[in-house]
């Protein structure tokens, strides 16, 4: 197994190169690594489900807390296809860096890896993209990633998100560390459909430059979910001023964010905060982790408080490509 | 997408502008002479309330741009120099969140390490920008020179101090070596997290205050100014964490007169223990307390009319008044010659009154009142008796349903006015904005952008609903604002809800069946109050949803809130209907009477 012997390894650059999800090559292959995740939303298991993916080890983020909805039978359909549960917790982590690892030392070729981020937390996601950079770079080898999202059928969330519990890094390593700490700051949130959330994420952080991204969805009911939840940031002709992203292109969507950050960085300490589709939210960790350390990956939470909506799938799947190559 | 397609907030927050641009449109509040003045300071006031421009003024850039009106006046005022170390929530968390995991002795090294670095930075900056252009083309505030070989000679100095490596011996090469330790701060973090042999190199240890005086000491020395002043200016304080807070405090009781702080902080924070006694143990004509709210609502008027007028002004509106443009308020209490009369609008709502409100015509009756000839009564009885609860009474005739004998609305007998247009009007609007420049600036931007050059007033529906909007945001912030903390079982409760149980419990006071021509519209907290509720109330203190009554002689920061006095913000009394003046005090322990055990999220305010 070849490392580098410098151990700060992960403080070199490395940015992770993005490209389109081949639809037609996820299934049917094998992968070193399947990664899915047992929470409460029917949608969980729908791409493990209906695609035929073999791989040498296959984990499935177990999360502990509001085990309901879909739940048992996410549970049992991952058990019974041969994923091994691991807590979405540091334990869990290491045991995905653990098997890694062990890959790498059986075999000379790229680590692939395919990741199933419909249904889990943005603090896990980009817990995960984080170690697979830091893993590709201890062992200077590449990581292909797939990353897949299950499209959710329309369905109205619960009018009030709630307060929010925690408003900060998804993780301590995406904080945002500026080339110049007295820069102003600059926000770029992706809009979600909770009630006035992004109004106010805004009205806290006070932002001197805000950029705002909001899906252009294939379901025109989200459209109208967006514009009414968020009714108070768009009225308000400041905040009048959002890009559309194409949610079924998510490629076009990095391409924005990315083009995006690179620039405002220069000028802003910037942070992301990418409410809204989850499929958003891994363009913009990617984005994150190519321009590292200097943007901020951010996340809000509702805490408990937040009620479980199953988000049933509407059949369609998206994803994006991304190759840690630390050569 | 291109960079052309940013939205900016400049419009808001001074924090956006450099000091320069603050300058340019700034209009001092009163307390401005009181802030500039030859002593330490805190200048207390909820977010919004414009202690960021306020300090930026202090700036040598605001300074030097700062022209009209008293500028000149208040400049010769100032003997000292102004350094502003800005801060702001997200790099308050970028910084607690860069070192988590390592040691919490560690943490705070890198930390302080950071926040050196930043005071340094920015004492660099000033001092560079005194110098003026090379060409000495421009002249700033206290301007000062400095030839190239002294430069060099302090610069060797403090970069010795420092551990900074120089390849050239300037005061911007000091400054960039400083930008460039910010980012070594961060890898060594790194390192550490990965290595724990890894060293901590010694300039982590440096003390700000200490690096601080030294740097200031070998420049005024240079410059030939051996007894200049420096006032380092510290915002958003309570955003500091502890130990650098108690830092702070002991350099601020230092008998160092080379320097002076004005710090920028919040109302309410349960670690100000270590400031109030910092505080109560200087005299008063060392230090200066400078509240930025106002607990009785004219006193903010006349800065907010100012500013009001500045906006418009930039905006090509010329408006004599701020009622020149939004006309008379509904709920004024009426102190012209024609208020009260037959045909004007408080007699109209009154007379309404006295056929609908049988509560209301109980009071009027008891003090032998007649409509028709108030003009008559003595003016300390026309005051206290009828223009005292007139807002009152226009509030109960526009909300409150009155059960009428021929089956109608009794709100269609108002002309077809809407409810909340109550709340329109010049006066209302300065009241509602509580003279916080944010809301002033948020509120009149959106009036100005809806008013027609030549229509004037601006239509009380538009007013309203502008109004309405603006309480919408303000709502849309408290939502987000968690106790969950302080509740570390159970539901998550917010800030919103707490505020809703007071607007509630007035709202039903002002609204009830029985008229009150006092109603409780500010609370005391109890001594025995619940210790999670406390905490509730300064964070709405410090968001600005309540306002602090202060007690005379009583210091106005505030780590505790028991036996302390306070409103609900005006922002708010369009929602909840309710009148804004400060009323009568209601214990806080009354208001709770009221909530419902089965409210199960309140319960642990209730213990």
């Amino acid at each position: 197994m070849r490392t580098k012997k410098n151990s700060c390894h992960f403080l070199r650059n490395m940015n992770p190169t993005v490209s389109p999800l081949d639809q037609a090559k996820i299934s049917n292959r094998d992968y070193h690594v399947a990664i899915g995740v047992i929470g409460y939303e029917s949608r969980a298991r729908f791409f493990f489900e209906t695609h035929s993916v073999r791989a040498s080890v296959k984990l499935a983020f177990q999360f502990s807390d509001h085990q309901t909805l879909d739940f048992s039978s996410n549970l049992k359909f991952f058990t019974s296809a041969g994923f091994v549960p691991i807590s979405p917790e540091q334990a869990g982590l290491d045991s995905l860096s653990a098997k890694i690892v062990e890959l790498s030392a059986s075999s000379k070729e790229s680590i692939s890896v395919i990741f199933d981020v419909s249904s889990l937390t943005r603090k896990l996601m980009s817990s995960v993209f984080f170690l697979l950079r830091k893993v590709s770079l201890q062992l200077f080898r590449s990581i292909d990633l797939t990353i897949v999202y299950s499209l959710a059928k329309f369905g109205s969330l619960p009018p009030d998100f709630g307060p929010v519990v925690f408003n900060g890094p998804a993780i301590p390593e995406l904080c945002g560390w500026p080339k110049e700490p007295t820069q102003e700051l600059g926000l770029v949130i992706g809009i979600g459909y909770e009630r006035d959330l992004a109004l106010g994420v805004i009205e806290e952080l006070e932002p001197a430059a805000l950029w705002m991204f909001r899906p252009r969805n294939l379901d025109k009911n989200y459209d109208a979910e967006i514009e009414e939840k968020n009714r108070g940031l768009f009225d308000n002709s400041v905040g009048a001023q959002a890009s559309l992203y194409p949610i079924e292109d998510p490629y076009a969507s990095f391409v924005a964010v990315d083009t995006l950050l690179s620039k405002c960085h220069t000028k802003y300490r910037t942070i992301i905060l990418p409410l809204g589709p989850k499929i958003f939210a891994a363009a913009a960790c990617l984005s994150a982790l190519r321009l590292y350390p200097h943007i901020g990956y951010w996340r809000v939470s509702g805490g408990k408080n937040v009620e479980p909506v199953d988000r049933a799938p509407s059949g369609r799947i998206l994803g994006l490509c991304a190759d840690f190559n630390p050569k | 997408m291109n960079l052309s397609s940013i939205v900016t907030f400049d419009q808001f927050n001074a924090r956006t502008l450099p000091p320069e641009k603050v300058a340019k449109t700034f209009i001092p509040p009163d307390q401005f002479k009181d802030i500039c003045a030859h002593s330490h300071t805190t200048i207390i006031g909820p977010r919004g309330s414009g202690k960021t421009s306020l300090l930026k003024m202090l700036h040598p850039a605001a300074l030097s741009n700062w022209e009209g009106g008293f500028a000149e006046t208040i400049k010769r005022s100032i003997s000292y120099t102004g350094v502003l170390i800005p801060s702001d929530i997200t790099w308050n968390k970028q910084t607690l969140s860069f070192v988590e995991g390592l040691p919490v002795d560690e943490q705070r090294t890198f930390k302080t390490a950071a926040f050196t670095a930043r005071v340094l930075h920015e004492l660099l900056s000033v001092m560079i920008y005194r110098l003026g252009e090379p060409d000495g083309s421009t002249h700033v505030f206290r301007q000062s020179s400095l030839t190239r070989e002294t430069e060099r000679e302090i610069v060797t100095q403090m970069a010795e101090a420092f551990s900074l490596k120089l390849r050239t011996y300037t005061l911007r090469a000091i400054k960039h070596a400083l930008t460039a330790r910010n980012i070594e701060i961060w890898q060594i973090a790194q390192e550490r997290h990965v290595q724990r042999s890894k060293d901590i190199p010694s300039w982590m240890f440096l003390d700000f205050f200490s690096c601080a005086t030294y740097a200031i000491e070998l420049y005024d020395d240079a410059i030939n100014e051996g007894s200049g002043t420096w006032a380092l200016l510290f915002d958003e304080v309570e955003l500091l964490p502890e130990w650098l807070l108690n830092g702070l405090m002991t350099a601020f009781r230092s008998t160092n007169e080379k320097i002076l702080f004005k710090l920028a902080i919040s109302p309410f924070d349960e670690r100000y223990e270590n400031i109030r006694t910092a505080l109560e143990s200087m005299p008063d004509q060392d230090y200066k307390e400078i509240i930025l709210w106002h607990p009785n609502k004219e006193e903010g008027h006349m800065f907010s009319q100012l500013l009001f007028q500045g906006l418009c002004h930039q905006r090509g509106i010329e408006i004599s008044s701020v009622s020149d443009l939004l006309g008379p308020s509904l709920m004024e209490e009426g102190r012209d010659s024609n208020a009260y009369k037959f045909g004007s609008i408080q007699y109209d709502i009154l007379h309404d009154a006295l056929q609908l409100d049988g509560s209301f015509k109980r009071y009027w009756s008891r003090f032998g009142l007649n409509l028709e000839k108030i003009d008559q009564l003595p003016e300390w009885e026309r005051a206290s008796r009828v223009r005292k609860v007139y807002p009152i009474v226009a509030i109960r005739m526009f909300f409150r349903r009155f059960p009428s004998a021929d089956g109608r609305d009794p709100r269609q007998r108002l002309r077809g006015r809407k409810n909340r247009e109550i709340y329109s009007g010049g006066d209302s609007v300065l009241s509602i904005t509580e003279g916080n420049p944010r809301w002033i600036i948020g509120i009149a931007r959106l009036l100005i952008e809806n008013s027609k050059s030549d229509s004037r007033p601006i239509a009380p529906e538009i007013q309203a609903m502008q109004i309405e909007e603006a309480g919408n945001r303000f709502r849309a912030r408290i939502r987000t604002i968690s106790l969950a903390p302080l509740l570390p079982q159970g539901r998550e409760t917010t800030l919103l809800e707490f505020i809703d149980i007071l607007g509630t419990y007035f709202q039903q006071r002002v609204l009830g069946d029985k008229f009150l021509s006092e109603p409780p519209l500010s609370f005391e907290v109890d001594e025995n109050t619940n210790s999670n509720l406390q905490l509730a109330i300064g964070r709405a203190v410090n968001v600005g949803a309540l306002v602090h009554l202060p007690q005379a002689g009583r210091r106005k920061i505030l780590n505790s809130v028991k036996g302390e006095r306070f409103r609900l913000s005006y922002m708010l009394a369009p929602y909840y209907k309710i009148p804004m003046r400060i009323g009568y005090c209601i214990k806080l322990s009354k208001i709770l009477e009221g909530v419902d055990a089965d409210q199960e999220e309140f319960l642990p305010f209730l213990a």
